[in-house]
Order: C-alpha cells, then structure tokens, then sequence
C-alpha cells in the first residue's frame, strides 16, 4: 500500500464509519445500506467486465439467487450466517452454469446468453409458487443473527460495507496475482495469450463463478435487509442498473464500480429532491414519483459516459487529480 | 407470432451482416411499432393504411439517427461499448415508451374482424391471415430488393467484404444506413401486424430481441431464408408449448432451447449437417 492508497482509503473508511452516526433516521440508513450491497454487485461486473471483458447481464439472476437461496434457507430454519453462505455458493454454482457458455460464445452473443439465463431464472420464480411465492414474493425472512443477537440498523450497515472493503480487498489481491496478470492477458488477445500457455477458458469461468459468488452473497445480505425477496428486484432491468453503476463508475481499476454504486443508488433521491424545489410543477411532481424516469436518466447516463467519458468518473478525477489518468481507452 | 419472429429475425441478420453487431435494441422498435400503430389508429382514427405509411416513413429515421448516432461511432471501439449502449437505448426506448402509452397493453382493433375461416377443428381468424400474408410480402419485397436491385446487392457486398466494396464504389457507411432503416422497418411493422392478435405494448422487449436473436441463430445466417425458417420454427414451437403444456413454461423452454444451440451449435443448427462446407458469414 503506498500512500495514495491511504490518502483515499482513510477518508473513505471515516465516512463509512461516520454515516450511520451522522444520517440518522430509519431511511437514510437504508440507503447506506441498499448503497453497499449495490456495490458489492459493482466489484463483482468489475471483475468480469473490467478484467476479463465479458458482459453479463445475468447479475441481477446471481443476485435473486442469493437472495431467494439465503431467504428460504433462513426461513426454514437454517442458522442465518449459515443460509447466507450457502445462497452465495448455490448463486456461484449457477453463475458457473451460465458461464459455461462463455467457453464457447464471446461478446454479443455472450450477452444474449446471459439476458437468457436471466429471463429462465425469473420464470422458474415465477412458476415455483409453493417454493418462491410466484409474483407475491417471498416474506417473512427473519432477520441476520449472530450468536442470537439480530444484527439489524447501524450493525447490518458496518457489515456490509465491511462486506464491500472484503470484496474489494479479494479483486485487489486477484487481479496483482498471476490469475489476475493471465486474465488481463486474455482480455487484450485471447490468442496471444494462449500462445503462451495460459488457459483461458479456465480463467474466465473462475472470474465468472466468483463475481457470481460476490453477488450471490450481496443478494443474501439483501434479502436479510429487506426480510422480503420479490421477482421484480431481480429482473434484467436490475442487471442493466448494475451495469450502469459499473459503467458510471469506471470500468477499471477494479474497486471503481463502488463510486458509480453509491452514485446511481443516490440518484432517485437526487430527482426527489430536485422534485422539491418547486412543488407546484406537475413535471417534475411525476419524476419524484415515477421510478420510469429514473430509469430514463439512468440510461441516458450510461450511453453519455459511454460515449464521451470512457473512463468513468474516477478515470475523471484521476487525471484531473494527477494529471495522469488511464490513457488507454477501456477495453470493455 | 412466429412471422414476427421472422420479420425480427430478418432484421437483425440485416444488421448483423452489414454492421457486424447484433442489434440489441430490435425488439424495442417492435414494440414501438404497435404502439404508434396505435396512436394512429385508435387515438387519430387512421387506417391501419396509415398507421403502415407513418411506420413506414419514420422507420427509415429511427434507422439512420440509431446508425450515424450509435452503431458507426462505436464501430472502432472495444465490440462491449456498442453491446452496452445498444441495450441501453433499447431500455430507453421501452421506458420513454411506457411514460408516453402507459405500462399497460393496449388493445388494438381487428384489421378485418367479420373474417374467421375454419377448417376442422382449427380456426384461423382474419388477423392471423393479415399478419401471415403481410409478413410474406414484407419478406418477399425484402428478398426480391436484396437479390434484383443495385442497392440490395450493394447491401450484400457491403455485408459479405467491407473493403472490397468500397474499392468498387460503394458508399458502405450509406448502405449500412439504409440497411438499418429496413432492418427497423421490418421490426415496426412487425409490431403492428402483430398488435391485433397481442395488444400493442406490454411486452418485455428484451425477450423479443432475444426471441429474433434465437430465430437468427436456429436458422442460421448463411442464407436470406435461414432466419425465416427459424422464426416460423421458434414461433410453432412456441405455440406448441403453450397448447400442451402451460403457457408459464414457453419462456424456459425457449430461453434453455436458446442456450443449447448456443452451445452446441452457434453457427445455426443447419451446421450441424453442412460443417464441412466454406463460406462461413460469422458475425
């Protein structure tokens, strides 16, 4: 760790730390909450997109996997910490279904294969009623509980977030190890790389598994959060939101989709809030409360920063900060 | 339904062979097409005359705007950057879509509703006929101009060698325009004809591109007709599935169909017999 590593890693942790002392309040609270399991989701695109260039539009599935897995475990009575390992590894196991696929397909067609796992995972809720709840959902999860205390409020908080400095910690760790060079490797000329005896397809089902693993475990801590896991949290539009953080954010370096987390799970209240400044407009009555055009905004950000802003907004502030700056272009 | 699933699939050939991307905002002009369909016909007191004349006029715009603003300047970047902001203006459409005509499905009128024929036990209706009988000129039209005229074979030479092309002539960047256009006209209408029989809106246009994704790729892209047949197929499956087993179950099956073929043939099932020959037109 050198120092700019501790220069913005301290202010960082003295904000995570002060947040829920300094926002009080049930709602803000869950925000910060809904914040760090969005960006746990984040790291976890980062690591595939950003290190391995795949797309995958199945994230919001890892994420209803997790959620759904851990949900009905803990309901049945299996010890809460317990259920929510086991719903990130059922999550991990399906994202090595899906990543099967990306032995054989790349790109587009990749994407399309995840939009399609995505979709088969949402009617299989949909259709296993008894089990699921259908489109009801599935309630009455009970909440997280550590040696029989519930950890709920504040104490759920400091755990995801210290979640999030996990995940980040682990993808740091990756991508400086021979995995993470061979995959970076593979990401710039896949044959290139296997020229010299890295084994792609081994590489990147691993990324695969984890950052579904990663987001499997996000979806379990949702679900404890919510003590309610519903089919629309986890449709394709979720796994487009996720991506946009990531896009928003950065693509790389590989901790840069948590800036672009905080920043699109901010942005409804964002609206609300300009909403407030003149009551009297129906216009912007109807975009407090409409989540549509959020999602308009949303994507309109995402083809802005794609367009024009390649490396996200910590690209930005890197080269304006050290005049520096993530001179090649993204390589997603 | 399956004749939409041709018009889409048909389009999104157009697109992939000539722009090298897949097109992952398709199913959203679907949509689209019925839903100003729509807004002619049931809010204006149009024709469905019209309602094709107006699709028909704007589809070449919705082509060109998606082409010069999207799918060329993304052309020289990492092939991620298209596929994000294709599928991202495809869910703007859809959201800008549900602010104008509401998250609801519209019923539209009958284009010819005194007509139903039976035969045995099955009954065709009028609308079925319209879409089956509009959806053979749309693609015969689309053949005839791709193999007769000067700029159906420019498209073509465009798609098979870029390059080459433009040695000879040919303005690629204005072909690959107006293949869009008809790529996303051939989508529209195809949302109109369909609107009768399924409402207009409601639907997750997603699943659309993905559907004309699959037809493309069951057919598979070697010939003109080859994702034709696959969307007739996809289509027939489907309601196959819906008159046997529940209709919850379409999208599974179809979707797990989908990832098998991508799997085990992403060249087309038609592959799986002719691997042997050359003249690959991979995407």
């Amino acid at each position: 760790m050198n120092r700019t590593t501790w220069f913005v890693l301290l202010p960082v942790a003295a904000i995570v730390l002060a947040y829920p002392v300094l926002m009080r309040g049930e709602y803000l609270l869950s925000i910060g909450v809904l914040m760090g399991i969005y960006a746990i989701c984040a790291v976890a695109v980062n690591l595939l997109l950003g290190e391995t260039g795949q797309i995958s539009l199945g994230h919001a599935g890892f994420l209803g996997m997790g959620a759904y897995a851990t949900g009905i475990l803990a309901t049945a009575g299996v010890p809460t910490v317990l259920a929510l390992l086991l719903g990130a590894l059922l999550a991990a196991l399906f994202g090595l279904v899906v990543g099967l696929t990306s032995i054989r397909l790349q790109h587009s067609h990749l994407a399309m294969a995840t939009i399609a796992a995505q979709i088969i995972f949402l009617e299989l809720v949909l259709e296993w009623e008894p089990v699921t709840g259908g489109v009801y959902g599935f309630s009455g999860i009970p909440p997280l509980s550590v040696a029989g205390s519930p950890i709920t409020g504040p104490a759920l908080f400091y755990l995801v977030w210290g979640v999030v400095g996990l995940a980040v910690w682990c993808s740091r760790n990756i991508v400086a190890s021979r995995v993470g060079i061979a995959l970076a490797a593979v990401r710039d000329d896949e044959t290139a790389a296997g020229s010299v005896g890295i084994n792609a397809t081994r590489s990147k089902l691993q990324m695969f598994t984890l950052s579904a693993l990663y987001t499997g475990l996000a979806g379990g801590l949702l679900a404890f959060d919510l003590g309610y896991a519903g089919h629309q949290s986890f449709n394709v539009h979720v796994s487009m939101v996720i991506l946009s953080m990531v896009v928003l954010g950065g693509v790389r370096p590989y901790w840069a989709g948590t800036v672009g987390a905080v920043l699109i799970t901010v942005l409804p209240e964002a609206l609300r809030w300009l909403a407030q400044l003149d009551r009297s407009s129906p216009v912007l009555k109807a975009i407090a409360e409409d989540y549509t055009y959020n999602l308009v905004v949303n994507g309109i950000l995402v083809i802005v920063f794609v367009m024009f802003l390649p490396n996200g907004v910590v690209g930005i502030l890197r080269s304006a900060i050290f005049g520096r700056g993530t001179a090649k272009g993204r390589n997603a | 339904m399956g004749s939409v699933y041709a018009l889409a699939a048909t389009g999104f050939f157009l697109i992939a062979t000539v722009a090298r991307t897949l097109n992952f905002a398709h199913g959203s002009f679907v949509v689209l097409g019925g839903l100003i369909s729509y807004s002619v016909v049931v809010s204006r007191g149009g024709s469905a005359l019209t309602a094709a004349v107006v699709l028909l006029l704007l589809a070449p715009l919705f082509g060109v705007l998606l082409n010069r603003s999207i799918i060329l300047p993304l052309s020289k970047r990492p092939p991620g950057a298209s596929i994000i902001v294709l599928l991202t203006a495809g869910l703007l459409i859809d959201n800008v879509a549900i602010l104008i005509w509401g998250k609801d499905p519209l019923p539209f009128p009958s284009f010819v509703p005194e007509l139903s024929i039976s035969m045995g036990t099955v009954f065709i209706t009028g609308d079925a006929l319209a879409v089956l009988l509009g959806t053979a000129v749309m693609l015969a039209g689309c053949y005839l101009f791709l193999e007769r005229t000067m700029l159906g074979k420019a498209i073509r030479a465009v798609g098979d060698n870029r390059l080459a092309s433009s040695l000879v002539g040919i303005n690629a960047r204005r072909v690959q325009d107006i293949a869009v256009g008809i790529a996303v006209a051939l989508a529209m209408i195809g949302g109109f004809l369909i609107a009768p029989v399924n409402y207009a809106g409601g639907t997750l246009a997603l699943a659309l591109t993905v559907k004309g994704f699959t037809a493309m790729v069951v057919g598979g892209t070697r010939s003109f007709w080859g994702p034709v047949a696959g969307g007739v197929l996809l289509g027939l499956m489907e309601a196959g599935i819906s008159r046997y087993l529940s209709s919850g179950y379409r999208e599974i099956i179809v979707m797990s169909f989908l990832l098998l073929i991508l799997l085990v043939a992403p060249q087309g099932l038609q592959s799986l017999w002719r691997r042997h020959q050359g003249g690959d037109l991979s995407i």
